[in-house]
């Protein structure tokens, strides 16, 4: 063999193996991000451009976690000035819809209506399998609609699975049914979204994340103020 | 070096080049590219010239069932995985990690035709209108931004329905709609295609009425997240704005409505003004198009009302039959379309007359049974003569107008 054969054959070769050595390191890549913990999105990525490593946390909060939460005063204030209130102003860090309530009850009335919009939770079976609820209101026909629930398992990549409910256990499902479903193992997130009106005319979109308040939209005599990642130290508030 | 040295390499070769293609189909689709403002551009240029009313009931992916969110994430779908590009959503089901082409569960089907078949139903079962809110955006109204493939979504109960629940009238949700921009004109009229619910195997169905007004800011014309702008705030994404939510829609005394909305909205858009005839024939397209998608659910309900051999329909089978948002819709907007007659003192069915000649030429006559048609322009006058019924309980031609309503059943509305 010549040495210029032997050159592009050693050429190759390494060009192969060096492909190679590149795909057994994504496959690596995605093992390592499907372990049993929930892991964030960007070590699942197989290119890291696709998204940015800086990405808003997805990450649900540990019920009864300590996570260190910024005041609510400040959002409550800027929800009084959005909307033209004189709402009520804690100091206390309570960052609920309780809270929110106490707020602006004086101002907007009772909550006269507060329906579920959807509902997620996430369960952790005692052998380690996880298990996924989504509730959701859902169309049905032209004007009507259920509430239908999702039942999930969890793959390798922490992908909802979908698993097999009848008719009945899906749409409209008996709250013993739900109750049955939740009581398999630990809860270790809830998030649900509700959608209600005031007495005085307000309606208010809002969810929460284990109990604490992450987001909420709120609309009162022409004006809307959404508020975002109340649940993080980026929280900010918009008023339109 | 000797021959079985080199032997022994090409066989180390070839074996890891075997293997490393197994890997390499360990996804839905393998991407080569990334999503920019020229794959949106030719996203949005395929939406206006490929994407039609057939897509989900023949070619390749034909007989695939949709409700009006499915048939919005499969158009994105079917574009990324016909050019290699990423699809990645968020999961709604409150996971931490993303819904993507990468994702490995489909590998073992072979064939990538059923992979991304399979992919699809899967991105169905766990996304709705409620999680478009999460993949798309709202954007500035002008001609940029709102686009071909440009997302018309409504993932909210509407206030109407909740002063109905509170003040004693009927437990009704509205579930929310979605459709896709499927044309901007000249004149500023928007093109919609869309789905509809419940889930079933359909042709999609293009009207050109907007039947809602944005309030809350997960509503409205939106366009899709790239894969990179999950990271990013949405103040830094390319066109958004929230004054589609505010700005837009004022009348004299500060209210906004639905009318101001829309003209506001084509106004923006149009590069010249629409004249008479334009707008009429657009209505009259919008009015066929409504009445013909009409005619899949009362053949379906006509088929389960024989089944039922003259017992009342529970409330589920009179949601899914039942047509009353249609036949409003079709209302609407043949009284948006009279008014534009003129007539002072004339009754709408009277109005409707001078249209006659549009409403007969611009729409064939409508196959409503395998030996019967009925053209726009009487159908139109039934309608505004309140002699159609939306009662799946009635009779096949008292659902089209031909004869009273006589049904004693419960209605569920």
């Amino acid at each position: 063999m010549n040495r210029n054969k032997k050159a592009f054959l050693i050429l190759f070769i390494g060009g192969v193996a060096i492909w190679a050595a590149l795909h057994f390191q994504f496959e690596k890549k995605i093992n390592t991000a499907i372990a049993p913990n929930i892991s964030p999105l960007i070590s699942q990525s197989p290119k890291a451009d696709r998204i940015d490593k800086s990405a808003p946390s997805l990450q649900p909060i540990v019920l009864n976690s300590n996570i260190s939460l910024t005041s609510f005063k400040p959002y409550l204030r800027k929800i009084g000035e959005c909307l033209q209130i004189k709402n009520s102003l804690y100091d206390d860090n309570e960052l609920n819809f309780a809270t929110l309530q106490a707020s602006l009850r004086d101002e907007l009335g009772e909550l006269i209506a507060n329906n579920l919009d959807w509902r997620n939770v996430h369960i952790s079976l005692p052998n380690g399998e996880k298990r996924r609820l989504r509730l959701e209101i859902e169309g049905t026909g032209e004007e009507a609609s259920g509430l239908r629930l999702r039942y999930y398992g969890v793959d390798k990549e922490n992908l909802p699975i979908p698993l097999p409910l009848s008719q009945e256990q899906s749409m409209n499902p008996s709250n013993a049914f739900i109750a049955s479903l939740e009581s398999e193992g630990r809860i270790t997130l809830q998030e649900e979204a509700h959608r209600g009106a005031y007495s005085k005319g307000a309606e208010i979109y809002y969810v929460e994340r284990n109990g604490i308040l992450s987001e909420l939209e709120l609309t009162y005599k022409g004006k809307s103020i959404k508020c975002q990642e109340l649940n993080s130290h980026k929280g900010t508030c918009s008023c339109l | 070096m000797g021959t079985g040295y080199y032997k022994c390499l090409v066989q180390f070769t070839f074996i890891v080049l075997i293997f490393s293609s197994n890997i390499s189909q360990a996804t839905v689709w393998q991407e080569t590219d990334t999503w920019n403002s020229s794959w949106e551009q030719k996203y949005s240029d395929w939406i206006r010239n490929s994407f039609d009313e057939g897509i989900y009931t023949s070619g390749s992916f034909k007989d695939l069932p949709t409700d009006c969110a499915d048939a919005v994430y499969y158009a994105r779908i079917i574009f990324s995985y016909e050019n290699k590009l990423p699809f990645v959503i968020k999961d709604a089901t409150g996971g931490p990690n993303f819904i993507s082409n990468i994702m490995i569960r489909f590998d073992d089907i072979q064939e990538p035709l059923q992979r991304v078949r399979k992919f699809m139903d899967f991105v169905g079962d766990v996304t709705s209108t409620k999680s478009l809110p999460n993949d798309t955006y709202p954007v500035a109204v002008n001609r940029s931004n709102i686009r071909p493939g440009t997302v018309w979504s409504r993932p909210r109960i509407s206030s109407d329905n909740i002063w109905r629940r509170i003040f004693g009238g009927t437990v009704k949700e509205d579930p929310g709609h979605a459709e896709i921009v499927k044309e901007v004109a000249e004149t500023g009229a928007i093109y919609l295609i869309g789905s509809t619910v419940p889930k079933a195997i359909r042709k999609l169905n293009t009207t050109s009425s907007l039947v809602f007004m944005p309030v809350e800011t997960s509503t409205g014309f939106r366009n899709w997240m790239q894969p990179t702008y999950y990271s990013k705030s949405s103040e830094n994404l390319p066109g958004y704005s929230l004054e589609q939510f505010k700005e837009l829609g004022h009348t004299a005394n500060d209210n906004r409505s639905l009318d101001s909305w829309s003209s506001e909205v084509q106004a923006r858009l149009a590069l010249r003004d629409e004249t008479k005839p334009e707008f009429i024939t657009r209505q009259v397209m919008s009015i066929c198009s409504l009445v013909s998608a009409r005619v899949d659910t009362v053949t379906k309900s006509e088929v389960r009302r024989a089944k039922l051999s003259g017992a009342c329909m529970n409330a589920d089978d009179y949601d899914s039959y039942s047509t009353p948002s249609r036949d409003k819709r079709i209302t609407t907007t043949l009284k948006q379309l009279i008014s534009t007659a003129g007539g002072f003192g004339l009754t709408s069915a009277q109005r409707a007359k001078v249209l006659r000649p549009y409403l007969n030429n611009a729409c064939a006559d409508i196959q409503i049974s395998a030996d019967q048609t009925i053209s726009l322009y009487d159908f139109s006058i039934l309608m505004l003569k309140n002699k159609v019924s939306s009662n799946p309980n009635d009779s096949f031609a008292a659902r089209w107008g031909l004869e009273d309503s006589t049904s004693n059943c419960p209605k569920y509305e």
